[in-house]
């Protein structure tokens, strides 16, 4: 389960002060499929990276897995954001110099896995994305929505309970989002993962039971 | 993240950027290549010279001095003219200073300590020449009235060493055979002159020739080729009359003035260090023995060598300021891929040691590199020097490189770039990963 208890997330730009997220407080449940909607600058990537331990609130709490991430210190983060979680984005983030295969096995290397094992769990991530064909494959010889099933399955390799993709579907065409977001229904129902999905496009945001929307750093709906 | 992980992907990075690195290492390559060849040329005349001493030295012998002529300092300070004027002591012949001198009850003291099986006066003649009889040209030359315990265990390469009572023979240095124009075989059997002129007349200002002796000696043996020696030795007992007709001193090397210095045999090698202890026990003495004096020697090449190293050091010191350069640039292009590695979970301290190993790699290849290639020039100045002006002397190696210098050349770069990269490193690790994957 994910809790979040009044979470501020301020910066400081110049003079003035943003609130990127301004007392949040929101519930997810263990196996809920929700979409996060909102215009740019709502603060829905802020609310992404604070569940996913890679941002600190600057007030509030965040509790994930009865783990209260704003008391964490940076081993505890690392650890959490490599096996607790699996993040998506939406310029897909691949190292452009690994194959399929290498960049899908990166966060098995950080969790100390032997090669061997990092081999086959990424090879079987790959395959349950449809991949199967192209684990020596670099990035620039996949298509976009091939690059973004490469993220997808290293988001998974840890196996993770839970999903966070923020507008995965950003950089790709219509069918290609479909896809996208088709499986990651697929591996959510399949699997029982928790899947956090950030997009501004509601045919997208349709595939989720729940929908929160955010304005200003803050829940309206 | 597993040890091995983390050089593996140190290398595939550098690798990546093969320009760049091969830049970043060749500094420190310089670096070490100067070390290692600076280093190399000390130890190389280190090892010649320890070699040569130490076929000079025999083991067993043990030299004792009185303990107050340890101070040169004062006796520097008389003979300059400054510091205080010095009393001038009863029996005291040279004006300008004072050294105690041993006598008979030394010897007899130092007879008397356990397993020393001999104690001589170590006698100090400087001839005024020595000439191949039947040869016009005269030559310098160090005069040794040897022990036989002494001569004895000396290497030669032709003939014999001479017994204590022997009379009239010597043993030469090679040096001269080769100004005689003779081999080994052809010098056993010849004649030299040795000049000594009378009562320690060796003035160089005067213009007029003092008066001396020719003391006549067959030659029986030639010392082994010895880049310090122009030797000439003869047996104690003939030594010692020379000695006193040298000083003009029919008391010289007699119980009351027995020289400035004694050597004392011990036949038990195991016994040495623990009977010169006993020497300095048992009087107002000083002793060392070989490997003492071995020891202090390498003490004084050691600071040679530590000299030596300095340009080196500087060297490694700029590379080290490339290899942060490099670093701190690479860092900028990886900002994104430092931020995924965060994202995908790789901790601060995880970053922190994947660049300080990517630094140690460049210092370590750099090492590898710099080590073999100074190997390499090593060895051609070697064949160039024994072409040219160390063709008499096959021994000498100007440059060696033991073992020991090889990994701490290779360490000490290693070391050096891993520095270097602690500051870019520290600041891979500190990166925001949000903004990180934001950058461009």
């Amino acid at each position: 389960m994910i809790e979040l208890q009044e979470v501020t997330r301020t910066y400081k730009m110049g003079s003035e002060e943003i609130h990127a997220l301004n007392h949040v407080t929101l519930t997810i449940a263990d196996g809920e499929f929700v979409a996060v909607v909102g215009p740019s600058g709502s603060g829905k990537s802020t609310l992404l990276h604070v569940i996913g331990g890679l941002d600190t609130p600057t007030a509030g709490r965040v509790i994930v897995d009865g783990q209260d991430l704003s008391q964490a210190r940076d081993r505890e983060l690392a650890a959490f954001r490599n096996r607790r979680v699996g993040f998506v984005f939406q310029t897909f983030h691949l190292q452009p110099t690994y194959t399929a295969l290498e960049n899908v096995a990166l966060p098995l290397i950080f969790a100390r896995v032997p090669p061997k094992e990092r081999q086959a769990r990424a090879r079987q991530a790959l395959e349950a994305v449809g991949l199967a064909e192209r684990l020596r494959h670099k990035p620039t010889q996949l298509s976009g929505g091939e690059r973004q099933r490469v993220a997808i399955a290293r988001a998974l390799v840890t196996e993770p309970a839970y999903i966070l993709a923020d507008e995965p579907t950003g950089n790709l065409d219509t069918a290609a989002s479909r896809e996208i977001v088709g499986l990651l229904d697929q591996l959510h129902r399949q699997r029982n993962l928790t899947v956090v999905l950030v997009t501004h496009d509601p045919e997208m945001a349709a595939f989720a039971g729940r929908t929160i929307a955010l304005r200003d750093g803050q829940i309206v709906a | 993240m597993r040890v091995w992980d983390y050089i593996r992907i140190a290398m595939s990075n550098l690798w990546k950027r093969k320009l760049r690195t091969t830049l970043t290492i060749f500094a420190v390559v310089i670096g070490a290549v100067l070390v290692a060849l600076m280093v190399s040329l000390g130890v190389g005349l280190q090892q010649y010279v320890t070699g040569q001493l130490t076929a000079l030295q025999v083991p067993g012998v043990i030299s004792v001095e009185p303990k107050e002529n340890q101070n040169v300092g004062a006796i520097m300070l008389g003979v300059s003219g400054f510091g205080a004027p010095q009393e001038i002591q009863e029996g005291q012949q040279n004006p300008y200073f004072s050294m105690k001198k041993f006598t008979g009850r030394d010897v007899a003291r130092i007879r008397a300590v356990d397993h020393v099986a001999a104690v001589d006066p170590v006698v100090v003649v400087l001839p005024r020449w020595v000439q191949l009889v039947g040869d016009e040209k005269r030559y310098q030359a160090q005069l040794n009235a040897s022990p036989s315990y002494e001569i004895s265990q000396r290497k030669l390469i032709a003939g014999r060493a001479f017994e204590a009572d022997e009379r009239d023979v010597a043993v030469v240095a090679y040096g001269f055979l080769k100004v005689w124009g003779l081999d080994p075989q052809e010098a056993l059997g010849r004649q030299i002159s040795v000049r000594v002129n009378k009562g320690y007349q060796v003035n160089p200002f005067s213009s007029k020739e003092a008066e001396g002796r020719d003391y006549i000696f067959e030659i029986v043996g030639v010392f082994q080729e010895a880049i310090l020696s122009t030797e000439v030795a003869v047996p104690l007992a003939q030594g010692i009359e020379m000695g006193r007709y040298f000083n003009d001193d029919e008391a010289a090397y007699t119980d009351k003035d027995m020289g400035f210095a004694l050597s004392v045999y011990v036949e038990d090698p195991q016994q040495v260090e623990a009977v010169a202890r006993a020497i300095e026990e048992s009087g107002d003495y000083v002793a060392e023995t070989a490997e003492e004096s071995a020891g202090s020697l390498a003490g004084g090449f050691r600071v040679i060598q530590a000299v030596l190293s300095v340009f080196g050091l500087i060297a490694l010191a700029v590379a080290s300021l490339g290899i942060i350069n490099t670093l701190i640039m690479a860092i900028y292009e990886r900002t994104r891929e430092i931020g995924v590695m965060k994202a995908v979970g790789a901790s601060k301290g995880t970053i922190r040691l994947l660049f300080t190993v990517e630094a140690a790699s460049i210092g370590f290849w750099g090492g590898l590199v710099g080590v073999l290639v100074a190997w390499i020039v090593g060895q051609v100045i070697n064949v160039i020097a024994h072409l040219s002006f160390l063709r008499d002397y096959k021994d000498f190696n100007i440059s060696a490189f033991p073992p020991w210098l090889l990994l701490a050349v290779i360490a000490l770069s290693t070391g050096v770039a891993l520095l270097a990269g602690l500051l870019p490193a520290n600041r891979a690790a500190r990166l925001d990963p949000v903004e990180a994957l934001r950058y461009e």
